[in-house]
């Protein structure tokens, strides 16, 4: 059985959500098993399934900077996408893809693994749905169950504004922005950041990793046009998407203060009111170490070095309770904070709940 | 309870083996409706779930919401037609719940079905409930992990 090719090629950012919908939802055991390649031609915000649009998006400045936002029928974090990147989506029937969630990423994710090698990227796939070079993410990932299809979503990410990503989200403060912004510098990375000038051309990176779904599937990809049904379909769902309705669902519960960047990458923010003051803490969390942290807040803490020393000893620090509070206890020796006690610290660091 | 492939499956439910949801009839004609170990066992740890709004109308075989795994969303699909009565309050600030006690208090919504009598009759319960579902679970080479 051969799959069904359906290249849209550049098109307009809502459309570019809305045809992976439509195409989704269209599905029927006798639909062809398809891909779609699109690459939008103007800049968005794209949330979450089950993202609270006005907690995570500075919707105000998306606003005044016209950039659209965008609910998705996928899960994961909100994203700001522009045409630095290529989106390519396997829509599959159900019955016609592995049971096992890590075996439909296998599955799927052989094809842009193999075109990322190809062009001179030594990517794997870490299992389950990142794709890496080197321990930095490059693309991000996702699957969802619509309707009849199972949809696995993935960019060739040529570019990425890193500078925008973080200035569209809604973030407990700057330095929170800051650290977001770092980190997403340190452990995402692109096809023209790897290669720079050795990088492919957008349509010879698309040529490629079409070869190599059809080399990793082992099937002929036979380029088609939608069906009158499937365009019908997401007509709909460009309609769906761009109502405030779609995007402003309620009944979703908020997140905390929380980003993640790559797998096992996050970026968190504790807030702890202690009696000597506020200790506000953004700690970059990797594979469940600190790898980065900035102390801050209102409180007092002499002498002058031990704020950052004390910053400096928890990198490297598991990021549970008992190693933080063995680290913290142990620099606050001889250190005067009025006020402030380990437990204070170790409850921003480790961003517990406060009444 | 009956363990089947690692997964527990209580005899005195109903189930939908292909859509991995179950029933739990009550005794004023409403039922319980949730996803079984099954599910959660294939869709990983469970960050969100949205179930559809009380008053709305449930149609067999569609969405009665969505659940999302860090790697996955999908629906929660109706075994029965009719109102949904009540949505699980706990799915808002813990929908791991969904993972820890799929059959207790990770129970997604209560539903009135319209027709009870007609819908039952697609799905499994009892002891040949199960053997159904084993078949299932064997013929999909499904294992709970």
């Amino acid at each position: 059985m051969t799959i069904r090719l359906l290249d849209f090629g550049q098109v307009g950012s809502l459309r570019s959500l809305a045809i992976f919908h439509g195409v989704g939802y269209a599905m029927s055991e006798d639909t062809p098993d398809t891909i779609t390649i699109t690459r939008p031609s103007d800049p968005f915000v794209s949330i979450g399934h089950h993202q609270d649009a006005k907690t995570e998006v500075d919707l105000d400045y998306c606003d005044q900077a016209g950039v659209p936002v965008y609910r998705r029928e996928i899960g994961g974090g909100a994203v700001y996408l522009d045409e630095g990147q290529t989106f390519w989506h396997t829509i599959f029937h159900q019955s016609r893809v592995p049971t096992r969630l890590a075996d439909v990423y296998t599955q799927f994710l052989a094809g842009p693994v193999l075109a990322l090698n190809r062009m001179g990227i030594p990517a794997v796939h870490r299992p389950v749905n990142d794709l890496q070079v080197g321990g930095r993410k490059i693309g991000g990932t996702g699957a969802a169950t619509v309707g009849e299809s199972m949809i696995v979503a993935g960019s060739l990410m040529f570019d990425f504004n890193y500078e925008l990503m973080v200035r569209v989200l809604r973030v407990p403060s700057e330095k929170f922005r800051d650290k977001m912004y770092s980190t997403m510098r340190e452990y995402l990375t692109t096809i023209n950041r790897q290669l720079g000038d050795d990088a492919p051309s957008r349509e010879d990176g698309v040529r490629l990793l079409l070869e190599c779904f059809s080399e990793t599937l082992e099937t002929e990809l036979v380029r088609d046009e939608p069906r009158p049904d499937e365009l019908a379909a997401i007509a709909e769902q460009e309609e769906r998407i761009a109502s405030a309705d779609w995007l402003h669902l309620d009944g979703l519960p908020a997140s905390g203060d929380i980003v993640k960047i790559a797998e096992g990458v996050n970026v968190i923010e504790g807030v702890h009111k202690a009696p000597g003051g506020l200790v506000r803490a953004t700690v970059a969390v990797r594979d469940g170490v600190v790898d980065g942290l900035v102390l801050s807040g209102d409180f007092f803490m002499e002498p002058a070095e031990a704020l950052g020393e004390l910053q400096d000893a928890l990198v490297g620090v598991r990021h549970e309770p008992d190693p933080v509070l063995g680290v913290v206890k142990d620099r606050l020796v001889n250190v005067d904070a009025p006020g402030l006690d380990a437990a204070d610290i170790v409850a921003a660091v480790m961003a517990v709940p406060q009444e | 309870m009956s363990e089947v492939r690692g997964c527990n499956l209580p005899e005195d439910l109903y189930y939908w083996p292909e859509k991995h949801v179950w029933v739990a009839p009550q005794d004023d004609g409403s039922v319980i409706v949730g996803v079984t170990d099954v599910a959660q066992s294939l869709a990983h740890a469970i960050i969100s779930a949205l179930p559809k709004k009380v008053g709305r109308a449930a149609k067999k075989a569609r969405s009665l919401g969505t659940i999302e795994s860090g790697k996955w969303v999908g629906p929660v699909t109706a075994p029965v037609s009719g109102e949904i009565l009540e949505t699980n309050p706990l799915l808002a600030t813990n929908p791991g719940i969904i993972n820890t006690d799929p059959y207790g208090e990770g129970w997604y919504m209560k539903l009135m079905p319209s027709d009870w009598d007609t819908d039952a009759q697609d799905l499994v319960t009892g002891a040949d409930g199960i053997a159904a579902y084993q078949a299932f679970l064997e013929a999909e080479g499904i294992e709970c992990e």
